[in-house]
């Protein structure tokens, strides 16, 4: 573990020399980083304009929903979204096997390698809308509630990363989709949404969503105190399970990659 | 006739990539699936408040946004500022008897007709499916219109990418303006909702714009909510924008080709 820390230590600081190395790249990054946060935020507030409640939620609590899902991607795209670009393209021009003969756990090397700072500027966003939404609406918050919130957002964005890399694990076998990446933003675009809209689709569709939705819903109804065990507790299982099984998955398409053209 | 070979060699490209385009296709249908299902919530909720936009005309609107999305949004650009200029490929088409406009135009357009057609079978399915509620204008005059407003919103998408394209020789990173002007274009071209329910400021600078040109006018257009009169409008308009564009387009590729050195950046 103490090596992993070292070693994720040692990427950051790589990370940040290069960021300092090309700087119209950092800044033009941070123009699309802050674009799709204000994009998400302003989407929300024109379909929100003309109506109160929708789907059992309050417009402030789903302003709310969006600001914190700004967070939460904020995050990912921070740890590990330019790292999934990265894999599908290792794949397809098989150079993965240079990271498969170094002697570090392949997953941590595929899903951490990068760090992409101008994130930071999302998070920033969304939470200073986050603060804004509360102090606006006159959200109480207790200190309980916010625990609950920050760990139940650490374990969405476990779970979030879960789905990506089983999606992304397909590109084994299928090299030339290297663009799965990017349906996968889409993807994750669908945990802005209240948990209930979802509810309107066949019921086996529901169920087949029903771990995306849950990853930005449940930290924020436990931020505005409406969270039910039985949620709490599906996020954690769905998270845990999913992880484990993408391990799995990950250790299982290994098998099949057969470098170059494969 | 040597363009028609050129069209039909990247027909055959886009075909052997069907599942790649396919993958792109449910990119650009996701997003306008999930409004749909919000809007759905929303006018069930409080169906006075968006007046002559009621489910029937809203789930018309977003199936054909689906379409718009896949076909009209047009996506030469990258390979313009990547493959083209940034590595250096440009040099290719500037030694051979070709107008580099046109060339890009016939590689571009069959994974646009690709991509749409997925769009279509998705607006078909919902019509065989919900029939009475997905609705498409059918008088004659007015689809011979329509139309003409979706090929003038396609040209106009086409010179529009074309510009952002060739900006690259201008800049030394491109990805900061292209998802800058991404977002600019899901905003003021009706990606989000219907442009008619925007605050009234937020329209007049829509309209203002380009982009509902591109593709707002185009799916309300083929979905009968423009009579006879603002069909010629939105035509003039349109072709008035693509004057422009094709000017700047002119004006821009004369002046960029000049500081292309052939090697890269």
């Amino acid at each position: 573990m103490k090596l992993y820390l070292r070693l994720y230590k040692t990427l950051l600081h790589l990370n940040f020399a290069n960021l300092l190395a090309y700087r119209v790249n950092f800044t033009t990054n941070i123009v699309s980083s802050v674009s799709w946060g204000l994009f998400s935020i302003i989407s929300i507030i024109l379909v929100t304009g003309k109506a109160n409640s929708m789907f059992g939620w309050r417009r402030d609590e789903i302003l709310l929903l969006t600001a914190i899902y700004s967070v939460l991607i904020g995050v990912f795209h921070m740890l590990f979204s330019k790292n999934f670009e990265r894999f599908s393209n290792l794949v397809y021009y098989g150079q993965l096997d240079s990271l498969l003969v170094k002697p570090i756990d392949s997953q941590f090397l595929v899903s951490f390698w990068l760090i992409n700072y101008t994130s930071i500027f999302r998070i920033l966003l969304g939470a200073a809308y986050t603060f804004y939404l509360l102090y606006a609406y006159h959200m109480a918050v207790s200190l309980g509630a916010v625990m609950g919130f920050i760990s139940l957002l650490a374990i969405g964005l476990t779970l979030l990363y879960s789905v990506w890399f089983l999606c992304v694990t397909l590109t084994i076998w299928f090299p030339r989709l290297t663009n799965i990446v990017f349906f996968m933003y889409s993807v994750s675009g669908l945990t802005r949404y209240p948990q209930e809209m979802y509810r309107q689709l066949a019921s086996y569709v529901f169920l087949f969503l029903m771990p995306i939705t849950l990853i930005v819903t449940t930290p924020t109804k436990a931020l505005v105190q409406r969270l039910s065990l039985a949620e709490a507790i599906m996020l954690i299982g769905f998270a845990f399970t999913l992880f484990y099984a993408s391990r799995k998955f990950w250790k299982f398409a290994l098998r099949y990659y057969t470098s170059a053209s494969s | 006739m040597r363009y028609v070979r050129i069209l039909l060699i990247h027909f055959e490209d886009a075909i052997a990539e069907r599942a790649r385009n396919l993958v792109w296709f449910l990119i650009a249908l996701i997003n306008p699936l999930m409004l749909l299902l919000f809007w759905r919530g929303a006018i069930l909720e409080k169906p006075e408040a968006y007046g002559q936009w009621n489910i029937p005309s809203i789930v018309s609107y977003y199936l054909l946004l689906i379409i718009a999305g896949a076909f009209l949004q047009v996506h030469i650009e990258e390979k313009i500022a990547y493959t083209d200029i940034q590595q250096g490929s440009l040099s290719n088409y500037l030694t051979k008897p070709f107008s580099y406009l046109l060339w890009n135009f016939f590689i571009e357009l069959p994974y646009r007709v690709l991509q749409g057609s997925f769009g279509v079978i998705v607006f078909l399915i919902f019509f065989v499916l919900f029939g009475n509620i997905v609705s498409i204008a059918s008088d004659p005059l007015i689809l011979v219109l329509a139309s003409v407003v979706i090929i003038l919103g396609y040209l106009l998408s086409f010179f529009f990418k074309m510009i952002l394209g060739i900006s690259a020789l201008w800049t030394t990173d491109f990805s900061g303006l292209v998802n800058l002007v991404e977002v600019v274009t899901l905003v003021f071209g009706g990606f989000i909702m219907p442009i008619h329910l925007y605050p009234v400021i937020l329209q007049r600078i829509s309209f203002a714009l380009p982009f509902a040109s591109m593709f707002y006018f185009p799916i309300i257009a083929i979905s009968g909510k423009l009579v006879v009169v603002e069909l010629f409008q939105v035509i003039a308009v349109q072709c008035i924008w693509l004057v422009s564009l094709g000017s700047i387009y002119q004006l821009a590729w004369r002046r960029g080709v000049r500081l292309f050195t052939a090697i890269g950046q």
